[in-house]
């Protein structure tokens, strides 16, 4: 355990380091998007946590994004404001959604969650009036000056990813190991047994959705201001299927896993000097091949290479 | 399951017995709230639970163990008796989050609890041990333990002795009989016919899903209906 | 609003009905016999119809020839696909979903990758039309009904009557009995494999000549196949049936007085599915 918080406060100290030695915008932009995925992975591996596939998480951040952009562009607040309202609009979504459907048992849940995604973007593509259709929104202004710290360049993004995803491996890590997360992980052990020692289990499986879904809005709304842009293409079923490939890679079982599948994941396609195209190929077969040679994910590399006696 | 009816009084033992398949186990997830009833009524101490959730009935003092071993399997002994002390905690969502003074008091509290309830079950020296290396005997019993957890009024049990040899069984009866006497109340369903004869005070028979007899293990032993529906499966001895 | 114009809505229904019900059979056969979600499905349909492209338009072969062989090519993908990468999972729940998506996001950018983006077509093989009463009909569309319906009786009659056909109704219902019976459930689930991948592929063939045929078409049918499943009822071929012609009026209606905003029905539909009546129309809860 240690271990593991030393490598992801060295982790984070790295990335706090970086630019003071390249500020290489490419690569600056490679590890905001990577940051916001990581937001993003681990609201769904807090869902996870409590047993339940979530195929539709790219829908959260896409209601992020979009109320974000509205709140700012017509409603007139500050960035400041809409960003943490963002996250709470997508958490009340996935209250209202997620209090008739967590109640349905396995697959069945992770294919409405994947229907309600669709129904998301479906919307957004029809409603060009409000949301800009097919197009998108554009010119989504910059978060507005912050002290004196102006949102013109990728550096100042980056330092504000950066306390975003600080601010979330830390909430992260405290749920995991408070009384919370020790219950979200016996409802995925035995909801039965939980329930029969008392444990109210869609109470506890819907706060898990919607902390999961109100880390998904800030990423989706970050996106939006990062990008200046958004658009219903950034919300697809791939997106969903990616947060998740995230976690699997990189392993469910810490709060590191999800930030070292996204780092590797974007990383390969990067090193390999790889169009585009080859991404889906890339993520496919290191997917595949986790699963039939890692399934607990990198992060259980070690322990896989030390524990060849003691298992 | 149609026409079961039955009263049970404070700090007995109640033994549930029947053929395969004449619905003990259904009846005890309609009592514990797994299973709605399509009619009819549960009191427990005076309260109507009928359709409360099971979470709810186990807050009443109602607990029950499983006829396939449920147990949070890779988690220690210990944690999966921490935990099964949920509704003990007194402490509120965000003690639990930013671990307050007052939830560290809880703790401490829950660890002793858990440490007593396995030194009753004799299980202390595993409690390090993960549930699902147990032996299947000691699964059994982490089962019980986790049931008796927040100090429960009333403990279903099903088919507790399974896989027990009769060391261990003598052992389990004699504490199933402390409990009793501790004031707590009990349902056993068992297929070891001398145990339960001998544990009860009194019997109820279910077959095809109805209550064909009730009575003293005495009266249940000698009455006809009751050797018929076992005749051929079982001898009651 | 004429007669002609409603049966021009129907037949129009009818035939993308019968595409979805060949599509969804085969993905309800697989998760009722294997319990598998299988998102790599629409992948076959995908192969099927490129598969298809190649035999009639590069090489030149029969049309009828091309479906018959795609098909086989397909059954066979399916066996290699079954015991290469699900059998290793069979019994975990969660990790055979994930390598099911792995594989759809693998063939799909392979097809990508060796195919390009841009659509390829194939030649009808019934061109031409027929006019009665006001009433214009493409004969390909009806050739098409007719062919999956003549599949879809093959595949209804193979599993109430032929002896594999019910070994793989005893293993839905229920696995371990049926092992203990002597039936081999792994021959049940590749023989399962072959059929159903070979009705996708049959489906891909048989739109190929009426429809584009590009990599993306994978994901694009599969999603379908969920919604028809769905509705219909996980496991059931009588919900696949239902579920698919039930779809495919509600689209061919849908499309031609709403408009694009059909999309958006099916998978409300699904929602209130799930909700009310997970098991859907026909399957058991």
């Amino acid at each position: 355990m240690v271990k593991k918080k030393l490598s992801s406060w060295s982790f984070f100290l790295i990335i706090f380091v970086f630019p003071f030695l390249s500020q290489d915008p490419y690569v600056l932009n490679i590890l905001i998007t990577t940051g916001i995925w990581t937001v993003a992975a681990w609201g769904v591996r807090l869902i996870m946590s409590t047993g339940q596939l979530t195929l539709g998480h790219a829908a959260y951040m896409a209601i992020g994004a979009y109320s974000s952009a509205l709140l700012v562009m017509k409603g007139g607040l500050s960035f400041w404001i809409a960003f943490p309202l963002a996250g709470i609009i997508s958490a009340i979504v996935a209250l209202l959604i997620g209090y008739p459907t967590l109640r349905i048992k396995g697959v069945y849940f992770s294919i409405i969650t994947f229907a309600f995604a669709e129904i998301i973007r479906l919307i957004i593509i029809h409603w060009p009036s409000l949301l800009g259709g097919y197009g998108g929104l554009a010119k989504i202004p910059a978060p507005d000056p912050f002290l004196t710290i102006r949102f013109t360049s990728r550096l100042p993004y980056y330092y504000l990813l950066l306390a975003l995803a600080i601010v979330t491996y830390v909430v992260m890590v405290r749920i995991d190991q408070s009384r919370l997360g020790k219950i979200f992980s016996s409802i995925h052990e035995s909801d039965t047994l939980a329930e029969s020692i008392g444990i109210n289990i869609m109470k506890y499986k819907i706060i898990a959705f919607c902390i999961g879904c109100f880390f998904a809005g800030l990423s989706g709304s970050f996106y939006a201001h990062y990008f200046n842009f958004t658009s219903p293409e950034f919300f697809t079923i791939w997106q969903s299927i990616y947060c998740l490939i995230f976690v699997l890679v990189g392993g469910g079982g810490s709060v590191f896993g999800p930030l070292l599948g996204s780092f590797f994941l974007t990383l390969i396609p990067e090193i390999l000097r790889v169009a585009k195209e080859y991404e889906p190929i890339i993520y496919a077969v290191i997917l595949i091949l986790i699963m039939f040679l890692l399934p607990g994910g990198l992060i259980s590399l070690p322990m896989r290479l030390r524990g060849k006696k003691s298992f | 399951m149609s026409e079961v009816s039955f009263e049970l009084e404070a700090g007995t033992i109640l033994g549930l017995i029947g053929p395969n398949g004449a619905g003990k186990t259904t009846l005890y997830n309609i009592i514990s709230g797994f299973l709605p009833p399509t009619s009819g009524r549960i009191y427990f101490r005076g309260e109507d639970i009928t359709g409360l959730r099971p979470d709810q009935i186990a807050q009443k003092g109602l607990r029950r163990t499983f006829q396939t071993t449920n147990l949070f399997k890779n988690k220690t002994v210990l944690e999966n008796l921490i935990i099964a002390h949920h509704l003990q905690v007194r402490a509120n969502f965000w003690d639990l989050l930013i671990n307050s003074a007052r939830a560290k008091v809880s703790e401490s509290k829950i660890h002793q609890s858990s440490l007593d309830i396995l030194q009753f079950m004799g299980l202390t020296s595993m409690k390090d041990e993960l549930a699902k290396n147990l032996p299947h005997g000691h699964q059994r019993a982490l089962g019980v333990a986790i049931a008796l957890a927040a100090s429960p009024q009333l403990l279903l049990l099903d088919e507790p002795l399974t896989g027990m040899n009769a060391e261990e069984s003598a052992q389990f009866i004699k504490l199933l009989r402390t409990l009793r006497d501790q004031g707590l109340t009990l349902i056993v369903v068992e297929h070891d016919m001398k145990a339960i004869m001998g544990l009860s005070q009194r019997i109820v028979v279910l077959n095809y899903g109805r209550k064909i007899a009730e009575g003293s293990p005495q009266e249940i032993q000698n009455n006809p209906q009751v050797i018929e529906a076992y005749l051929g499966s079982e001898r009651i001895i | 609003m004429s007669a002609a114009f409603f049966i021009q809505v129907f037949i129009n229904g009818l035939m993308l009905g019968m595409t979805y019900v060949l599509i969804a059979s085969g993905f309800s056969l697989i998760y009722g016999i294997m319990r598998l979600l299988n998102f790599a499905h629409g992948e076959f349909y995908m192969l099927g119809a490129f598969a298809t492209y190649l035999l009639a338009e590069r090489l030149g072969l029969n049309y009828f020839t091309s479906l018959a062989l795609s098909m086989i090519i397909m059954a066979i993908l399916g066996v290699l696909v079954y015991r290469l990468f699900f059998r290793p999972f069979r019994d975990q729940h969660d990790p055979s979903l994930v390598i099911a998506l792995g594989l759809a996001m693998l063939i799909g950018g392979l097809a990508l990758l060796i195919f390009g983006e841009k659509d390829c077509s194939v030649s009808p093989a019934f061109p031409g039309i027929i006019q009665f009463g006001g009433v214009t009909l493409s004969l390909e569309r009806i050739a098409v009904i007719v062919m999956a319906i003549i599949l879809m009786v093959a595949l209804s009659l193979y599993i109430k009557y032929a002896k594999m056909g019910q070994a793989m109704r005893a293993v839905a219902q229920d696995r371990e009995a049926a092992a203990l019976q002597g039936i081999g459930v792994d021959a049940t689930f590749t023989l399962c494999m072959a059929i159903s991948s070979a009705l996708a592929g049959a489906a891909g063939a048989l739109l190929a000549p009426l429809f584009f045929v590009n990599p993306f078409l994978g994901m694009h049918a599969v999603l379908k196949a969920l919604v028809v499943v769905v509705i219909g009822g996980l496991g059931s071929i009588p919900g696949a049936i239902a579920g698919g012609l039930l779809l495919g009026f509600v689209e061919s209606i849908g499309n031609t007085f709403l408009g694009d905003v059909t999309e958006i029905l099916g998978f409300v539909l699904i929602m209130l599915v799930l909700l009310f009546r997970p098991q859907g129309l026909f399957g058991h809860g």
